[in-house]
């Protein structure tokens, strides 16, 4: 079972994220802002980050570019999960490294195939 | 005519335009033509004229006008204009109207002050609805995991009573026991009832035959004894006989005398022994008559002891593997049910992600809609009071003066007839149209 990061600053979508994923087996650690989840990673190994796109301070696609030059996360899979469907955002997440675009609201079983799909 | 002069004094470029095309074939030519065909040419140009502003203009001017009203261009045109005796107003009417101003725009700025601070009530309390509502969504999907856990584990409880134990043949005494190992044990158990009982109503059919072959060798016997006793009752007449013979010898008279006394005597006794052991033989018999019927008895009942045992041995697993079936569909109900709890489970997840959705929504309309109706009416409120200052009314005042003075004296036909100069606020606005 994977060791997943969830950095949503809403606290019931980082909890049905957490329960979703932790009844799957998963371990998943919680991150409230991009700055927490920079703390996560400095001290732990992840198999997987599910990250939202609008959050306060930094947002999703500045913490993906971030991760993404950071040599450990370099290819870890990063999914994005979000309100947000505009093609031109979509875009911007996949050049920065987004590996995945979840819309919100989100299918428990939908995100548990997703993240079964890019931990092969 | 009247159509035709309106449009001449709103269109005029138009109009001279088509003039002018309507002139240019004559002008090349005025030059070379004497004076009669130049008269001709001109009077005829005055009634191309007319017949083209007839033709081209005059409709599209009319169907322009009729999306106006149902008034006729003539009635707009009036009421467009201004009247000469709105610009000679008396400058006492202008400061009522100015203070009717005023005071309209005291009651706007109190209102926007009002609707500011309201607004500003209505920001904080969004925020306080979103902070509610995510402590309530959050102790709802807490409760929530909390009954489907739970109701997952019962599921797993009763499913696990169905599962067989691999280890069911050493399964240790006190030990637990799944539902189809129970019944598997308890079937055997009764399978061994059963067969035992078998063997013992087998064995009473063994004693039975036994007994009967005593019976055959006690009749044997009781022959045997009859023989013997005829035996010793010959025996004892012989020894008579030979008494009778000796008595009539000589020699050994005496001798002989006494043997066969003492053999008739032994005849005597073989004969009562006889009749003991047949009186004792048929005491067995008897005995043996009773015994055979009491074990009859207890094998026969033992017999259908055994095949009712049986029976209902078999009746009870048929019962046994019914209930067993019963049990399987209930908790295969119960297995589906988890599969559709597992599936309003998704719901309702789904359904609690809305509320992050909607707290993004009043988050917005709290940090920016509320926050810019707050910001607009502060500046609103702001702009009102520079407006409600004296000296702008002054200026008003001065402006509306001047504007009765230039005004009054303007010909009312040389106004545009689309203008509204009268119905501007500004008088200096006037001159842009």
């Amino acid at each position: 079972m994977a060791n997943i990061l969830a950095v949503e600053d809403a606290a019931t979508m980082r909890q049905v994220v957490n329960f979703t994923l932790s009844d799957a087996g998963h371990t998943v650690v919680e991150a409230a802002n991009a700055d927490e989840a920079l703390a996560q990673v400095a001290k732990s190994e992840f198999d997987l980050i599910i990250c939202d796109v609008n959050m306060p301070g930094r947002n999703g696609l500045e913490l993906v570019k971030l991760l993404r030059a950071m040599p450990n996360f370099r290819f870890v899979p990063i999914l994005m999960l979000t309100t947000e469907h505009r093609e031109e955002l979509k875009a911007e997440g996949r050049a920065a490294g987004a590996t995945g675009w979840i819309l919100k609201p989100f299918d428990p079983s939908v995100l548990l195939d997703v993240v079964k799909k890019v931990m092969r | 005519m009247s159509v035709t002069f309106n449009i001449v004094r709103s269109r005029p470029k138009i109009i001279l335009q088509l003039g002018a095309i309507l002139l240019l074939p004559w002008v090349w030519a005025a030059f070379v033509m004497p004076l009669w065909a130049s008269g001709v040419c001109a009077a005829l140009w005055v009634v191309a004229f007319r017949f083209a502003v007839h033709l081209f203009v005059v409709p599209r001017f009319k169907r322009r006008r009729a999306s106006d009203s149902s008034l006729t261009p003539e009635q707009i045109i009036d009421m467009r204009a201004p009247t000469t005796g709105m610009f000679t107003i008396d400058p006492q009417t202008v400061r009522g109207d100015l203070d009717s101003l005023h005071s309209g725009l005291r009651r706007w700025q109190e209102t926007s002050i009002v609707s500011s601070g309201e607004t500003a009530t209505a920001r904080d309390c969004v925020g306080e609805v979103i902070s509610q509502t995510e402590r309530a969504v959050l102790a709802l999907t807490l409760s929530f995991r909390g009954i489907t856990t739970k109701t997952r584990q019962q599921m797993e409880t009763a499913m696990s009573l169905l599962k067989r134990s691999a280890e069911q043949v050493n399964i240790s005494p006190g030990g637990w026991l799944s539902l189809p190992d129970y019944i598997h044990a308890y079937e055997m158990q009764l399978l061994e009832v059963v067969e035992n009982m078998v063997k013992f109503s087998g064995s009473s059919d063994e004693m039975l035959q036994h007994q009967t072959k005593i019976r055959e060798q006690s009749v044997l016997i009781d022959e045997l004894l009859d023989e013997l006793r005829s035996m010793a009752t010959r025996i004892g007449r012989l020894a008579l006989d030979s008494s009778m013979v000796a008595g009539e010898s000589g020699k050994h008279r005496d001798h002989l005398i006494e043997l066969s006394d003492s053999i008739r005597e032994t005849s005597n006794k073989t004969f009562d022994l006889t009749r003991t052991v047949r009186k004792s033989l048929e005491t067995i018999r008897d005995e043996l008559v009773v015994t055979y019927k009491v074990i009859n008895k207890t094998a026969v009942i033992a017999k259908e002891s055994a095949q009712r045992a049986k029976a209902d041995v078999a009746q009870l697993n048929i019962t046994m593997i019914a209930k067993t079936r019963e049990v399987e569909e209930s908790l295969s109900k119960i297995n589906s049910l988890g599969g559709a709890i597992q599936q309003d489970v998704n719901n309702a997840f789904i359904a609690m992600q809305f509320q992050d959705i909607t707290q993004q929504q009043l988050e917005h309309m709290r940090g920016n809609v509320l926050a810019d109706v707050v910001r607009t009416m502060d500046t609103l409120s702001v702009e009102t009071q520079e407006m409600m200052k004296k000296e702008i009314f002054l200026d008003i005042q001065a402006d509306a003066k001047r504007l009765n003075v230039s005004l009054g004296d303007r010909p009312r036909a040389a106004l545009d007839a689309n203008g509204a100069a009268g119905a501007s606020p500004s008088a200096t606005e006037v001159e842009l149209f």
